[in-house]
């Protein structure tokens, strides 16, 4: 019985740790953004933020804690089968949403058509979280030489959180865009709230390459700005693809912004960021600032037209020379003193 | 080729290497030795270029290393591969950034048994196939220094054999330079040509390849450490 408790408390402890990188989205633009609306008194349009936040989260956040310990050393600990079926029985309770899940049972005021949509939400998550994660696929494009490097943050773009929120608003969007429901009044906001949900990525967007991966940018005969124009290619990409439904240009507008000053923090300061959780940064002053101004394009375009564009672009080609430069400076000519 | 004098690095207060002169010539394969945290994994990231030196100089081919990539084939310590991409896209980005023939990479891939993986991505290889695959981008683009953090470890016996003769081969008939550090001696004391040893950042010995077989580990074990001979004696007794 000792073997078990200490096992069961090691698991809890790893599953504890594992699930505060959820608490992260703290540091998200999306939070900023509903915290405003709150003080804006629009606690409709805030508690909409939250209920995109929620939804998203709730599939990570639903994963089995047993996931937490590495299979082989589940294998080698000296437990006995009792205690091996002991423990596959108690650890779902470590999660908080399984107590969550038993509290709806009993709550009155849930219909059991609900209750079982959610379980079943709860249970994907539980069982997918046990799978192993494949690669990402991305479709084949050709880009010359920054053909792999586009892939390879297209799939770690694709691995951020937001984007599926973002995608909650735009798949709704695109479906009333087919039907004819979707007004043009209702699409400026819809598109400057996809822009604010998906602009964290662009502070974050060496969060996921790790001192491997940024050994190997040092290594290789590149360019800083050739660097950070594969990662602007893979975030507009699918910035276009987000907003496609709704205002493309206007998109593609606050999305290069949103990368002029994203990349600018992004070389500034690498912040490690983990795959299927909400990007965060923290550097508040800069979350805002880029917000501002990635909505102050998108307004651009979508009130003084199209032309409005090619000033965007100008200051993104603007931020990527002078980011490129600091980038051959800073991560190229290594002048890292980590061990 | 490669050349350092009073090479110094410093992490604060720690000095991980210190006034370090050393000299490997065109077609020599250099093997440097020492225990863990001695220093040889940061001399070669100095030659590579991944970090700077307190003061002192590294120089590959005569120049800065940052400026001599091309000339440099690299499998750094922590590998240097993207968790995203496959093992066939990391030679892909390899000969798209150095220009090298993409023919070779089909090669590669065979002589280092890593065609069944080549799909797979690095984030789900095992060590030994991340090994090899950093091992093949250091090769693709033919230059005319390796410089090679443990690459025997954790590599399979055929692809170890396979990696020793290409390096046997580029060195002596191609007159590349090979630096490598590794803690498997047995296979150091056929591969290299000069051995130089190392302990708390200093360079203690250097020994060149005429040494009779198995020799190489007594050098190693009288000049670098003493083998520790106390004995565990509760190994084998009632288990706890």
């Amino acid at each position: 019985m000792a073997r078990f408790r200490t096992v069961l408390s090691a698991v809890a402890r790893a599953a504890n740790r594992g699930s505060k990188s959820l608490r992260r989205v703290s540091g998200n633009n999306m939070f900023y953004a509903g915290v405003t609306l709150l003080f804006m008194g629009d606690p409709i349009a805030m508690g909409f933020f939250m209920v995109l936040i929620a939804i998203v989260l709730f599939l990570p956040s639903s994963s089995d804690p047993m996931t937490v310990v590495p299979r082989e050393r589940l294998h080698l600990w000296p437990l006995t089968a009792w205690e091996r079926y002991g423990l596959r029985m108690v650890s779902p309770l470590l999660n908080p949403l399984a107590w969550v899940m038993l509290a709806g049972m009993i709550w009155k005021r849930i219909t059991w058509g609900l209750w079982a949509l959610v379980a079943s939400f709860f249970l994907a998550g539980f069982i997918g979280s046990s799978l192993r994660t494949p690669g990402v696929w991305v479709p084949p494009i050709h880009l010359g030489g920054l053909t792999q490097i586009v892939r390879k943050d297209l799939r770690q773009f694709l691995t951020a959180l937001d984007l599926y929120c973002a995608l909650l608003i735009a798949v709704p969007a695109l479906y009333l865009r087919l039907t004819g429901e979707l007004t043009t009044d209702a699409r400026v906001p819809l598109t400057g709230l996809v822009v604010v949900i998906v602009s964290t990525m662009a502070l974050t967007l060496f969060g996921l390459d790790g001192e491997s991966g940024l050994a190997r940018y040092r290594l290789l005969p590149l360019s800083g700005w050739r660097v950070l124009a594969a990662k602007g290619i893979a975030y507009l990409l699918l910035v276009l693809l987000v907003t496609s439904p709704l205002s493309p240009s206007g998109g593609l507008a606050g999305g290069l912004i949103a990368l002029a000053v994203g990349q600018f923090v992004s070389v500034k300061q690498v912040i490690p960021q983990s795959r299927w959780r909400f990007r965060a940064s923290s550097q508040f002053g800069y979350s805002l600032a880029q917000m501002l101004l990635a909505l102050f394009g998108f307004g651009a375009v979508t009130q003084l037209g199209i032309s409005c564009l090619g000033l965007c672009a100008f200051v993104y080609g603007v931020s990527l020379w002078i980011c490129g430069r600091h980038l051959t400076a800073i991560i190229m000519l290594a002048q890292s003193t980590n061990a | 080729m490669i050349s350092c004098r009073s090479l110094t690095m410093r992490y604060g207060s720690f000095c991980a290497l210190e006034s370090l002169n050393l000299d490997v010539q065109v077609g020599e394969i250099c093997a440097l030795l020492g225990p863990n945290g001695a220093g040889k994994s940061t001399t070669l990231k100095l030659h590579a270029g991944l970090q700077k030196p307190t003061s002192g100089s590294a120089k590959v081919a005569g120049l800065n290393p940052q400026n001599a990539r091309r000339a440099i084939g690299v499998m750094p310590e922590n590998l240097g591969l993207f968790d995203d991409l496959t093992v066939e896209e990391h030679l892909l980005l390899t000969a798209d950034t150095y220009e090298a023939p993409k023919a070779r990479i089909g090669q590669l891939l065979r002589v280092l048994s890593l065609e069944k993986g080549r799909d797979t991505f690095a984030s789900q290889c095992s060590h030994g196939m991340r090994k090899k695959t950093s091992f093949a981008m250091a090769l693709l683009h033919n230059p005319r220094v390796f410089l090679l953090d443990e690459p025997f470890e954790a590599v399979d016996p055929v692809s170890a054999r396979m990696m020793f003769e290409l390096l046997q081969d580029a060195a002596h008939n191609r007159r590349m330079t090979v630096f490598l550090t590794s803690h498997i001696l047995s296979i150091v004391e056929r591969l290299a040509n000069r051995f130089a040893l190392i302990r708390g950042g200093k360079l203690i010995h250097t020994a060149t390849a005429d040494l009779p077989a198995g020799e190489l580990e007594e050098l190693y074990f009288s000049v670098v450490e003493a083998r520790v001979l106390e004995k565990l004696e509760w190994l084998g007794s009632a288990q706890s």
